[in-house]
C-alpha cells in the first residue's frame, strides 16, 4: 500500500507537471507564509518542496505558525527540509517579516466553525487584527514583489439560489448580529484593510477568495458536510443530512487549491481578487452517495434528520477570471478528489 | 394534520436513579430494558443519575457498577438504542466514554449547565470520531434566556452534536417559557431539538407538548415519571397525548402502557410524588436531583428542607454542587440557633 506521504507527493507532482511554467517568477525567491502549518499551508509546502527537489526552483520559505514544533515532529518529511525555516509566533503580535522576503502569503486565520460559536472574539482578533499586523510588516519590506491575502468566498454574503455561480463582483447583504457572523465579517474587514493599504502605500496585493475544499491533511473532526460524510463512512455510521439534500456546494481538491494560490502569487495582478474553488456544483445528497459508494457495505443515507424547514443554500464560485488571468485549470475532478481523500484517510 | 415524526427517549433507568438514591438493581434494569425494547422506544438511557462516571461518595454511589448496568441493558436491546448521559467533569473520555463505546452504547448525550456548552467540545468530538451518535444537552434552562440558549446550542452543534436537548432540570419552566425557548432553537439550529421535563410544578406534560408544538423533534419521558425530584414527564401520558395530537413515533402505545405498569411494580418504593419539597424545589429553581440529599441534610441539621431549597436557589446552585447542600443546611441551622437565643 502506498504511504500517505507518497500519495500526497504524487498529487503535488501531478499538479505541478501541468503548470510549473506559471510559477517561474517564484524561482530563487524568498517566500513568507503565515499560517504555514494549516491545511493550505501544508499543501503549499508540499508543492514548494517538489518545486525545489524536482524543478530546482531554489525557493526559501519562512513558515510562520503558532505551533511549528508540533508540525515538524508530525511531518518530518517537510519539517526537516533545509529550505523551510519555521518561525514560531502568534499573528496578532507579528511586528516584522524576514528582511529579504520577496513574496508573502497570508494564510493565518481561524477557520474552524467550532470556534466561530465558542470563541468568536478570538476569531475576530486573529483574522482581522492578524491581517493588519501582517500588512503593516509587509509594507516595510524593501524587496517585496507581491502579497497574496487569503480571504474567503463567504465575503460575498449568501448566494441567491437563482444564481448559478458567483463571480468576483457579486455582493449580497450579510447579517452581522449573531456570533457566527464573525468569520465572514473578519474576512471582509481584512479585505477592506488590505484595500486601504494598497491605496495608501501601493502595496502589491492580490486577494484570493477560497470556497470549499477536500483532501489529505483536512481534519475529519471539522463539522463540514464532506468531512462528516467521510468520517461517518469510515466509522460505519449512517450519513445524516439535516435537510432534503438539496443544498449545493462545490469542492476543489487540495493540490489544485495550493497550486492556484501559488499561481496567484506568481501571476496575479495587484489590486485584483480571484475566486478559488470548483465551479462544478454538487448537492449534498449526491455528494453523500458518491462518498458512500467507496465503502462496503455502503452506509445508509438519512435525509431530513434536522429541524423541519431547514434552509437550502448554495455556494458555487465562478472561476473564469482565475482561469483567464492566472492560467489555471481544475486538474482533479470531484470523483477523483473524493477517492484520493478517502484513500489517504484509510491508508497507514 | 401532517405532524413531524418524534424521537422518544426514555431515561427511566438514568433519571430514575436519582429517585432511589442510585440503588437501581440489576433485576430492575433487566426487566425494564426488556419492556422498553418491546415498547419500541427509540432510545433507552441507563446509568447513574448524573451520568457516566458520576457514581461517587459525593453524589451517591450506584448499587450496580456502571459497566454492569450497561451490559445488562445492552443484552436486552436490539431495536431500541442504548443511550448514556455524559457530564464532562464526571465522565472522562479515556475511561468512561471509551469504555461505554466498547460496551455498545449507541448515543452519548453530553450535557453541560445551560451557559457552559464550551465544556462539551472534546467529549462530543471524541464520540463523533469513534462513529457514535452525540447529542448536546443544556441543563437548568430556566436559568437563562432563549438567546443565550441558542448561542450555547450553536456551539454544541458546531462541535458535531446531532441533536440538542433542553432540560428543565428543576421543573421550573412554564409552557410559555418552553414555547419561546424551543421555538427559538427550532428556528435557529440545523439539528433536531428536544425537551426533557421535570414535574415539580405539575407541568411536565404541558411543557412537553408545548415543546413539540414549538418544533421539538425529540422528547424525553420516563415510566410513571420515575426520575429526580417530582419526576419527569410520564412516558405513558406523553405517548398517549402525542398519539391524540397526531404526532408520528415508533413507540407502541399499549407496550408503553405495559412498561409503565411494570414500573409501578419495579419501582413502587421510590416512584416520585409531588410534595412540599419538590414544589419548593421547582419554585426555587433548584435541580430536582437535590431532593433526597436536601431532605437528608435538613433532617441532620434540624432545619426546614424548604428553607434549604430557597437558600440553594438564592445561591443559584447547579447539578454537581451537591456538597453545598450540607453547607447551606448547616448555615441555616447556625442562623436558627442565633435567632432562638433569648434576647438580653
Amino acid at each position: 500500500m502506498t504511504s500517505r506521504i507518497d500519495l500526497v507527493r504524487q498529487d503535488a507532482e501531478a499538479v505541478l507537471a501541468k503548470g510549473t511554467h506559471l510559477l517561474k517568477p517564484l524561482a530563487n525567491s524568498r517566500i513568507f507564509i503565515s499560517g504555514g502549518t494549516g491545511f493550505l499551508g501544508t499543501w503549499l509546502l508540499e508543492l514548494l518542496s517538489v518545486l525545489n527537489a524536482k524543478y530546482q526552483f531554489n525557493v526559501q520559505v519562512g513558515v510562520f505558525s503558532r505551533f511549528p514544533q508540533k508540525f515538524v515532529e508530525r511531518f518530518p518529511h517537510l519539517g526537516q527540509r533545509k529550505e523551510f525555516n519555521f518561525l514560531e509566533g502568534d499573528i496578532r503580535y507579528l511586528t516584522e517579516l524576514p528582511r529579504e522576503t520577496d513574496y508573502v502569503i497570508h494564510a493565518a486565520a481561524l477557520t474552524d466553525r467550532r470556534l466561530f460559536a465558542s470563541n468568536p472574539t478570538m476569531v475576530g482578533e486573529v483574522n482581522a487584527f492578524g491581517a493588519i499586523r501582517l500588512l503593516r510588516a509587509a509594507n516595510l519590506l524593501e524587496h517585496l514583489k507581491k502579497v497574496v491575502l487569503i480571504s474567503s468566498g463567504l465575503v460575498y454574503g449568501p448566494q441567491a439560489l437563482n444564481i448559478e455561480r458567483i463571480d468576483e463582483n457579486y455582493t449580497n447583504g450579510m447579517r452581522c448580529d449573531n456570533a457566527n457572523a464573525i468569520y465572514a465579517e473578519s474576512k471582509r474587514f481584512a479585505e477592506a484593510m488590505a484595500t486601504s493599504f494598497v491605496s495608501e502605500s501601493k502595496l502589491p496585493l492580490v486577494t484570493v477568495r477560497p470556497f470549499a475544499f477536500v483532501g489529505p491533511y483536512q481534519s475529519l473532526e471539522l463539522p463540514w458536510a464532506v468531512t462528516d460524510f467521510i468520517r461517518d463512512s469510515v466509522t460505519g455510521c449512517p450519513l445524516k443530512i439535516m435537510g432534503d439534500g438539496s443544498t449545493v456546494r462545490s469542492l476543489m481538491y487540495a493540490s489544485d487549491f495550493a497550486f492556484w494560490v501559488l499561481a496567484a502569487l506568481a501571476q496575479g495582478s495587484p489590486r485584483a481578487a480571484y475566486n478559488i474553488g470548483s465551479p462544478q456544483p454538487i448537492d449534498l445528497l449526491s455528494l453523500a452517495k458518491m462518498i458512500s459508494q467507496h465503502f462496503t457495505p455502503s452506509p445508509e443515507i438519512l435525509t431530513r434528520v434536522g429541524q423541519s424547514g431547514h434552509e437550502t443554500t448554495r455556494l458555487v464560485p465562478c472561476v473564469d477570471k482565475a482561469r483567464r488571468e492566472l492560467g489555471v485549470e481544475l486538474t482533479v475532478p470531484l470523483a477523483e478528489a473524493l477517492q484520493k481523500t478517502i484513500t489517504w484517510h484509510t491508508a497507514r | 394534520m401532517n405532524r413531524a415524526t418524534i424521537v422518544v427517549t426514555d431515561p427511566t433507568l438514568r433519571d430514575g436513579s436519582h429517585a432511589c438514591s442510585h440503588q437501581i438493581t440489576a433485576e430492575q434494569i433487566l426487566k425494564y430494558a426488556t419492556a422498553a425494547e418491546a415498547a419500541k422506544v427509540d432510545y433507552l438511557e441507563v446509568g447513574h443519575g448524573n451520568g457516566l462516571g458520576a457514581s461517587s461518595l459525593q453524589v451517591g454511589l450506584s448499587l450496580v457498577p456502571e459497566c454492569e448496568m450497561l451490559k445488562i441493558a445492552r443484552s436486552c436491546l436490539s431495536q431500541t438504542r442504548l443511550s448514556v448521559h455524559v457530564m464532562p467533569g464526571f465522565a472522562t473520555i479515556k475511561r468512561e466514554i471509551a469504555g461505554a463505546v466498547d460496551l455498545g452504547v449507541d448515543l452519548f448525550r453530553v450535557g453541560a449547565h445551560c451557559t457552559e456548552a464550551d465544556l462539551t467540545q472534546r467529549h462530543i468530538s471524541y464520540v463523533r470520531n469513534v462513529g457514535k451518535e452525540a447529542w448536546g444537552i443544556l441543563m437548568m434552562i430556566h436559568m437563562t434566556s432563549k438567546e443565550v440558549l441558542l448561542e450555547e446550542a450553536k456551539k454544541m452543534q458546531s462541535y458535531g452534536a446531532q441533536g440538542i436537548v433542553l432540560m428543565d432540570s428543576a421543573g421550573a419552566s412554564f409552557p410559555h417559557d418552553v414555547t419561546q425557548k424551543i421555538g427559538t432553537l427550532a428556528k435557529g439550529l440545523e439539528v433536531p431539538v428536544g425537551f426533557h421535563a421535570h414535574n415539580n410544578l405539575g407541568l411536565s406534560i404541558a411543557n412537553s407538548i408545548a415543546a413539540l408544538e414549538a418544533g421539538a423533534r425529540i422528547v424525553d419521558g420516563t415510566a410513571r415519571g420515575f426520575g429526580a425530584g417530582a419526576g419527569n414527564a410520564p412516558i405513558e401520558l406523553l405517548v398517549a397525548a402525542m398519539q391524540r395530537l397526531g404526532y408520528k413515533f415508533k413507540a407502541d402505545l399499549y407496550k408503553v402502557l405495559d412498561a409503565a405498569e411494570l414500573a409501578d411494580e419495579l419501582f413502587k418504593e421510590n416512584l416520585p410524588t409531588s410534595n412540599a419539597v419538590t414544589i419548593v424545589s421547582g419554585l426555587a429553581g433548584v435541580f430536582s436531583g437535590f431532593a433526597k440529599p436536601v431532605i437528608r441534610a435538613a433532617k441532620q441539621m434540624d432545619v426546614d428542607p424548604r428553607d434549604v431549597f430557597f437558600e440553594l436557589g438564592q445561591r443559584k446552585v447547579v447539578g454537581g454542587q451537591e456538597d453545598l447542600i450540607l453547607e447551606v443546611a448547616t448555615d441555616l441551622a447556625r442562623r436558627k440557633k442565633i435567632s432562638d437565643l433569648p434576647k438580653s
